[in-house]
């Protein structure tokens, strides 16, 4: 039997049924958040309730957690520059691919993917070295720069500005627009649906980064709070998580609104 | 999209530095405000004050002869007499019946010593005759003295055991305090104060006086004290005296103030060294605890065996380890 002759509800069964399995650690995450961080023993339904559904980890959290607030800042220091620096530096390298031969354009792009294929702890050494000689081991910046050149977004991006027709950049270029114009005005508001993904994907996944803080700044007044989530108490560690999730989602939900929107999908 | 995005990205920056605000106020005002301290050389000092009791160095007892009526009594129990001051009269007739029944008793002893002078008895009868005759001494000189007992010199009735009108037993004694031989006092401290004490001074009634003190006895959980007082005052037997020890050690290289010191449940004692911990919002004052040994002790200062620094002295509040504080600077 094929699957789109199956009866809706079987359709929808399975759905929900792998949807559950993979929402299953967030649905843990967020239920385990409103447990009391004092183990009442839960004798009653009022006491049961107490300790179940309390905003006692929110409120440790949101009010008495400094340690936590300053590495959210920290995340956010981190994030923002490096998101917007991806986007522009990716953005003029995908165009600038995009207008070489097509020679050029998958040489280089093989190279990428070399680079893209290594194990990101192979790369750890000697960006660590490298940075060391610029005299940016320690800083914020250091985190920015390796974030910022990741290959994987070239490819990304690359694509969506091959979409556009050689043609376009020549009429504009007979037109007399310069490289800068052409690159403002025709590629980059071709690649806006794109880059509005790029962002979504790229937010996330510099949110919770990891090893590259660790690595290169190696100070903790600088680590981000996914860095920090390891040393955190258990009963605290659940709310902190919600709410350290809180600006990816909001982002996530605008960003994907903002696609359904320009390309017509119905929500 | 672009303005809900906008509001979105600022009303969340907004509500991260509230909650950094409010965050870092609630960390400032939990913290535990504690002025400190570091080791420093200095000596142990102690006072103790305890309770004493004079006594006469030396007591006159005079056995009073058995069988004798008190006809008068001129001085009670804790009377002070001067010499040859009488204390009582005996009935003279009584006294007279008693010299002659020993002098009776005294020719049958020298009977028995002569005529079996090699045998046993004979020895006993010899010493009881000796015996025997001190008593009749001392009866002879009631007798001339009519029965009256004085104090041969200055002295203070410490016991009188007879009554006026009744007949003394055969342990019937005076005793006599002397207060010309001089006085002694004596003090009982408890193993738990005592202390090498390196001077003292004694407080009897107006008097103050410096002790001489010599090596304690001790007995039952105790540290008997018996010092020789010096000086011409009179004291009637078991006067009350407030004794005050001073115990001086030498410089210990290594005291904290006593406010320092805590115990724990099983009575080991401890501080709080404060030490400095990086966190991702600059330093951190946290408290650590740290055992000591206590080698000496008094009410203000604590000798201990190990250096120690940035000892908590007082705190604000009820401490426990790792504990986050405000270091107060003075």
């Amino acid at each position: 039997m094929r699957w789109y002759r199956t009866p809706r509800a079987i359709q929808r069964g399975v759905l929900i049924l792998f949807g559950g399995f993979i929402l299953a650690p967030l649905i843990w995450v967020v239920l385990r958040s409103f447990e009391n961080p004092v183990p009442y023993k839960a004798e009653n339904i009022f006491m049961f309730l107490y300790r179940y559904l309390s905003p006692g980890q929110y409120t440790d959290v949101l009010f008495h957690n400094l340690e936590y607030w300053i590495s959210y800042w920290n995340t956010l220091l981190l994030t923002v520059p490096t998101l917007l620096l991806a986007m522009f530096l990716v953005s003029l390298a995908a165009y600038g691919l995009t207008i070489m031969g097509d020679k050029a354009q998958n040489r280089i792009l093989s190279g990428y993917a070399v680079l893209a294929l290594l194990p990101m702890q192979m790369l750890l050494v000697p960006q660590l070295i490298a940075l060391s000689n610029m005299h940016l081991k320690g800083s914020r910046l250091a985190v920015i720069l390796i974030g910022s050149f990741t290959p994987w977004y070239l490819f990304f991006l690359h694509r969506l500005c091959r979409r556009v027709p050689d043609s376009v950049f020549e009429m504009a270029r007979i037109e007399g627009a310069g490289e800068w114009t052409i690159f403002r005005r025709i590629a980059l508001p071709q690649m806006r649906m794109g880059l509005l993904v790029f962002e979504i994907i790229v937010s996330a996944d510099l949110w919770g980064m990891v090893e590259e803080p660790l690595v290169y700044i190696q100070d903790i007044t600088k680590y981000p709070l996914s860095v920090l989530f390891a040393e955190a108490e258990e009963g605290l560690s659940y709310a902190g998580a919600v709410l350290f999730s809180l600006p990816v989602v909001v982002l996530f939900l605008s960003g994907i609104r903002g696609v359904m929107e320009k390309e017509g999908i119905q929500g | 999209m672009k303005y809900r995005f906008v509001m979105a990205a600022a009303g969340m920056l907004l509500a991260i530095g509230a909650c950094t605000l409010i965050s870092a106020k609630n960390y400032a005002e939990d913290l535990a405000v504690v002025t400190l301290t570091s080791t420093a050389p200095n000596a142990i000092r102690q006072e103790l004050t305890v309770e004493g009791e004079v006594f006469f160095e030396e007591i006159s007892e005079i056995k009073l002869p058995a069988g004798c009526t008190v006809e008068a009594i001129f001085a009670g129990e804790g009377a002070w007499l001067k010499a040859e001051e009488p204390i009582l009269r005996l009935k003279e007739s009584d006294l007279q019946i008693a010299y002659y029944e020993m002098l009776l008793q005294a020719e049958g002893l020298e009977e028995t010593a002569e005529v079996e002078a090699e045998e046993i008895r004979g020895e006993l009868a010899a010493w009881q005759l000796v015996q025997l005759r001190e008593e009749l001494e001392i009866l002879e000189e009631l007798i001339s003295r009519e029965g009256l007992i004085c104090a041969r010199e200055e002295a203070y009735v410490i016991y009188q055991g007879c009554e006026d009108g009744k007949r003394t037993g055969g342990e019937t004694v005076l005793k006599l305090g002397l207060p010309e031989k001089g006085y002694r006092l004596e003090w009982a401290v408890d193993v738990s104060d005592f202390r090498e004490f390196t001077s003292g001074s004694a407080v009897i009634g107006e008097d103050r006086m410096k002790l001489n003190l010599e090596q304690p006895v001790y007995k039952n959980g105790s540290y008997l004290y018996s010092v020789r007082l010096e000086g011409e005052e009179r004291y009637a037997q078991g006067y009350p005296a407030r004794i005050e020890l001073r115990y001086v050690s030498k410089d210990y290289p290594m005291t904290i103030p006593r406010s320092c010191v805590r115990y724990d449940g099983t009575g080991a004692a401890y501080v709080y060294e404060v030490v400095e911990q990086q966190r991702n919002f600059g330093k951190e004052y946290v408290v650590w605890k740290t055992g000591i040994t206590i080698v000496d002790q008094d009410e203000v200062n604590v000798a201990v065996k190990s250096a120690l620094s940035d000892v908590v002295s007082r705190s604000s509040r009820e401490l426990s380890d790792m504990d986050a504080v405000a270091v107060v600077e003075e």
